[in-house]
């Protein structure tokens, strides 16, 4: 029984965090601090920060893997499911309404010009989420050199993203590592 | 596009995507937009709802991606594919974690992965910027300097940019002040 309220409240304190953010990722941060690390003290801050630094860098949409990874660290395997399910169902009950609605009238003229107004805003957004987001992983001028390849190579050459995360990640282990056992060797 | 299909292309995404939600538009566009499985505009329409929808971007932009293409099902079938990969790869890593953070060669990798990924994040923005606001392939088509620079859109880009700049607002106000725009002067 005991078991079972447990499960329910993870479900629970996700699914709100599924329905309230907008844009996910990042965004999420702010409510998952309140709600898990100040509210129910279920982990450190510091512990929230390593999650999104993995659900960042591991496979997966991050504020999925996150759910998953707090999930897991509450109840296990099945507490990762049920975490996980609740991140994932405001976003398929909201946008199968409106996929279901917005179906209908899409071709409606202007519906299609105010979605050319958003798209403007959407670039935007993303514009924006670029530069937030580029001030914290572009720290030197390897990083940038990185970044910078990484966006040619695919606008130009339209080369695979997953190619593109397998080099970059090569590419950290060994101009990093190499570095480290220079300094190591200068000490 | 059959239900295998939609599975094993969300699957992809879902398995590459590495730095979220902005990386899996750019695998979504590559799997379907670059094939011809739906249009550009359809596909940044979408972009727009999932945005300004409650939830993860990705997992948005899945489930509308497969109901366009099976109804509810397919929306289920995608938004599986998209979640199983990191459900499989987090609940390893959440085993081990305590062991694997401090290995310096897995220090070493994520700080060349998170550099790459920015790069493909501005893929995501460029592509969106070469469509609405820049119509490259318009201009490509009609060879009209006209297509490619509209002054009502520039002046509307560059005051958002300000206002999201200045104020904090919710995003889903500045997508209300783009579809009100779109439909006055577009």
């Amino acid at each position: 029984m005991k078991k079972l309220r447990e499960y329910a409240e993870l479900f629970s304190v996700f699914f709100q965090i599924g329905a309230v953010t907008f844009g996910g990722g990042l965004a999420m941060l702010p409510m998952l601090e309140r709600e898990l690390v100040t509210r129910r003290r279920w982990l450190t801050a510091e512990r929230l920060v390593d999650y999104f630094a993995i659900g960042q860098s591991t496979p997966g949409i991050i504020a999925v893997n996150v759910a998953t990874f707090v999930g897991h660290s509450r109840r296990g395997i099945p507490g990762a499911i049920v975490a996980t399910l609740g991140i994932v169902l405001p976003s398929i009950l909201v946008i199968c309404v409106i996929a279901g609605l917005l179906g209908t009238f899409a071709d409606v003229p202007a519906v299609q010009k105010a979605l050319r107004g958003i798209n403007v805003v959407v670039a935007v957004l993303l514009v924006f989420a670029v530069s937030r987001v580029g001030v914290k992983t572009v720290t030197d001028w390897i990083t940038g050199a990185i970044a910078l390849t990484a966006f040619l190579v695919i606008v130009l050459w339209d080369v695979p993203a997953v190619l593109v995360v397998l080099v970059s990640a090569l590419l950290g282990i060994i101009i990093r590592l190499r570095r480290e056992r220079k300094k190591d060797a200068a000490v | 596009m059959s239900y295998a299909e939609l599975f094993f292309t969300f699957l992809y995404v879902g398995t590459f995507t590495i730095g979220g939600g902005l990386v899996a538009l750019t695998l979504m566009q590559q799997q379907l937009v670059t094939p011809g499985f739906i249009t550009p505009d359809r596909f940044y329409s979408m972009v727009a709802v999932s945005e300004s929808t409650p939830g993860p971007i990705g997992i948005n932009m899945a489930t509308y991606l497969g109901f366009e293409y099976h109804g509810i099902p397919g929306a289920l079938v995608a938004t599986a594919g998209t979640v199983l990969p990191s459900l499989v790869v987090i609940i390893i890593i959440a085993r081990f974690f305590h062991v694997w953070r401090e290995l310096p060669w897995v220090r070493a990798m994520f700080y060349g992965l998170r550099a790459g990924t920015t790069g493909m994040i501005a893929v995501a923005a460029w592509q969106v910027l070469t469509v609405a606001v820049f119509p490259v392939a318009r201009f490509q088509a009609s060879g009209r300097i006209s297509e490619l620079i509209d002054l009502r859109v520039l002046v509307f880009f560059a005051a958002v940019c300000i206002a999201y700049k200045r104020f904090q607002l919710h995003p889903a106000v500045y997508i209300l002040c783009g579809a009100v725009f779109g439909i006055v002067f577009l």
